[in-house]
């Protein structure tokens, strides 16, 4: 049996098209909702199908938008499919929603959301512990037991508010501890810490979670390298779609035979990547900014053959009156194999 | 999990009072947590309680001889509708409070990961509403009886009955009104439901006066609100000590039964139809 599995797992939302912001608009708004078109359907989640193992630490990486949380939320029930349906530790979602329930925890992103201000650490993960029909005489062990594997043993009385949000984020993987269910879902659960706690949180998911206490941590991210460092397997989402899955490694080897030009430059931007990609044997170029009180930006160029391009970048680059400032030839990253299938950037 | 631990989690009426139990504790630390609004907040009651005093003091003389079938005392007349009117507005208002508050706190999501969460949220608030209006009503008693020399001629069995029963029919419709929070988007702490017959409530329903002195095209309108027929019953059972046996008390019971048998299952249908809805559109969370 898998964790997780889905079945052409379909959602869409029906966005409102209103704007009362001035009589004009008012009126076209009112119009269009006579004519029954005051609302816009988009699909966040189209047709997924996953096989997610038990004790797998998956990542679903995708840019903002992308359907991770709308996906998440579907297989924690709070949300309802629009056709297709999962089973989470062998429990259809729509058919057995309260097992289902008992299968499952969600670590969200927003690191305050879930929690009550005026109740100590203590008695919020009391409170979560009753909500779930834990025995009393289970609750002390456990909430000690909790509290001490996510190292926030000394502020089992302290108010949420006074932690950091790296203890409250810890906090939360505490709470989803207690009722030990067998699959964790974490909506980015390292987007609001800083490096530091994020590092942190991300060591313990990998040490502790997974690889000790055996838990299937199913992981949402808009990060690369945290993606890399911590999952087995990554599912690529864009637009609702997996377009892929499949271990870093393998993804990686998708793009064998492909090479990427970084360069490093002042006064370097899209347009500079839109010239260079028009050069032969280039697959595609893009431009970040890297600084922008100092004006510093790199170009990726993907491309088969850096040899025999990279003079011809070069030129292209001077030219356009661009002072680079380094040139390297790397190996492709997540990022790159994400732009590969999706043709555009994580950032986007 | 392992066998022990599924054992360990189990959801029976204990749960259910446990989880209540806990959710009280959270809302009574979450209100004693900034002591100057608490103190505050008992002040202002205190000073409503002296205000309607002296309010009924002086119109007393006024309204004595429209009151002869409730015992011709204003300010105990008054009592009487302010105290009941706390325990309906808590029926009609706590569900769709309730959602509006873990709405924008964010944990409504959080109150549908658990089995039994969102039940036990919605029935909590309403148990905590009612626990403080207890409180409330006991103070305004408490105040007109010592401070004010305010005489009521109880019956307690009659009160009592005719104070759960109207709670009853009223909280059909305050689910009705909850609904509206996910079924039209009425996500804003004002519902059509609540407004209009908060509004109805406090102009025909007899709160403040006797419906008596009302023309008759709006004592019909009164008559369509649970909370007359309530306000009616237990003013003869607070101030003139009918017993249940009587048959104006009797024909007020029988009504507001009526309204609960017809509004409490409309009112948990079309709550249930709500958050079906919310989850089938994705609005229960402000917060993504």
């Amino acid at each position: 049996m898998k964790a997780v599995e889905t079945f052409d797992l379909t959602k869409r939302f029906k966005v409102k098209q209103l704007k009362l912001t001035s009589v004009e608009s008012m009126i076209r708004s009112m119009k269009a909702l006579l004519k029954h078109e005051g609302k816009e359907t988009i699909t966040a989640v189209d047709h997924v199908n996953l096989e997610i193992n038990k004790g797998e630490l998956f990542g679903l990486l995708g840019p903002n938008g992308a359907g991770k949380t709308t996906l998440i939320k579907l297989l924690c029930t709070v949300l309802k499919p629009d056709e297709g349906t999962a089973r989470v530790d062998g429990h259809d979602i729509l058919r057995e929603r309260q097992e289902a329930l008992t299968s499952i925890s969600l670590v969200t992103s927003i690191d305050w959301l879930g929690y009550d201000y005026a109740m100590s650490v203590r008695e919020n993960l009391e409170f979560y512990a009753a909500l779930h029909g834990f025995q009393p005489r289970a609750f002390k062990d456990r909430i000690d037991e909790s509290l001490a594997v996510v190292g926030l043993s000394e502020k089992g009385d302290v108010k949420p508010f006074t932690l950091s949000s790296g203890q409250r984020q810890r906090m939360m993987i505490a709470r989803s501890l207690l009722i030990r269910t067998p699959i964790f879902f974490m909506d980015e659960p390292t987007v609001t810490l800083d490096p530091d706690a994020a590092a942190n949180v991300r060591a313990f998911i990998r040490d502790e979670l997974n690889e000790k206490m055996g838990q299937t941590i199913v992981l949402t991210t808009h990060l690369m390298h945290e993606a890399e460092a911590l999952c087995g397997r990554i599912a690529i989402m864009n637009n609702g779609r997996i377009i892929v899955c499949d271990t870093p490694q393998n993804l990686k080897r998708k793009m064998a035979g492909e090479e990427v030009i970084e360069i490093h430059a002042s006064n370097i931007g899209t347009e500079v990547a839109e010239r260079l990609s028009r050069l032969d044997v280039v697959n595609r170029a893009s431009a970040a900014i890297e600084d922008p009180m100092m004006g510093l930006g790199l170009v990726r160029i993907h491309t088969r053959d850096s040899r025999t391009v990279l003079p011809k970048i070069l030129e292209a680059v001077d030219v356009a009156g661009v002072k680079v400032r380094h040139v390297s030839i790397i190996e492709p990253t997540l990022e790159d194999v994400f732009i590969h299938f999706t043709g555009r950037g994580l950032a986007a | 999990m392992t066998k022990r631990e599924v054992e360990e989690l189990r959801f029976d009426l204990s749960s259910y009072l446990r989880a209540t139990k806990m959710l009280l504790r959270k809302e009574l630390t979450a209100m004693t947590f900034f002591s100057t609004s608490f103190l505050i907040g008992i002040m202002s009651t205190i000073a409503n309680i002296a205000l309607f005093y002296y309010l009924a003091s002086f119109v007393g003389a006024y309204a004595t001889p429209y009151l002869g079938e409730f015992g011709g005392s204003y300010a105990a007349f008054m009592i009487v509708g302010i105290v009941l009117n706390s325990f309906l507005t808590v029926a009609l208002t706590s569900t769709y409070s309730a959602m509006c508050n873990g709405y924008f706190e964010g944990n409504l999501e959080f109150y549908m990961l658990s089995p039994i969460g969102i039940w036990v949220y919605v029935g909590s608030r309403a148990l905590f509403e009612y626990v403080m209006a207890t409180i409330n009503v006991m103070l305004y008693f408490f105040i007109g009886i010592v401070v004010f020399g305010v005489a009521f001629n109880i019956n307690i069995l009659t009160a009592i009955v005719v104070i759960l029963v109207s709670m009853v029919a009223v909280t059909g419709l305050g689910l009705i009104g909850a609904s509206l929070f996910s079924l039209i988007e009425a996500k804003g702490y004002t519902n059509p439901v609540q407004w209009i017959v908060g509004l109805l409530v406090g102009l025909v329903s007899g709160v403040y006066f006797p419906i008596s002195i009302l023309p008759s095209w709006l004592r019909g309108i009164s008559s369509l609100l649970p909370q007359t027929y309530a306000l009616e019953a237990a003013r003869l059972a607070f101030l003139k000590s009918i017993p249940l046996s009587d048959i104006t008390v009797i024909y007020d019971i029988t009504v507001l039964v009526a309204f609960s048998i017809v509004l409490v299952p409309i009112g948990i249908w079309l709550f249930k139809k709500g958050l079906e809805r919310d989850q089938r559109e994705g609005t229960l969370s402000l917060w993504t």
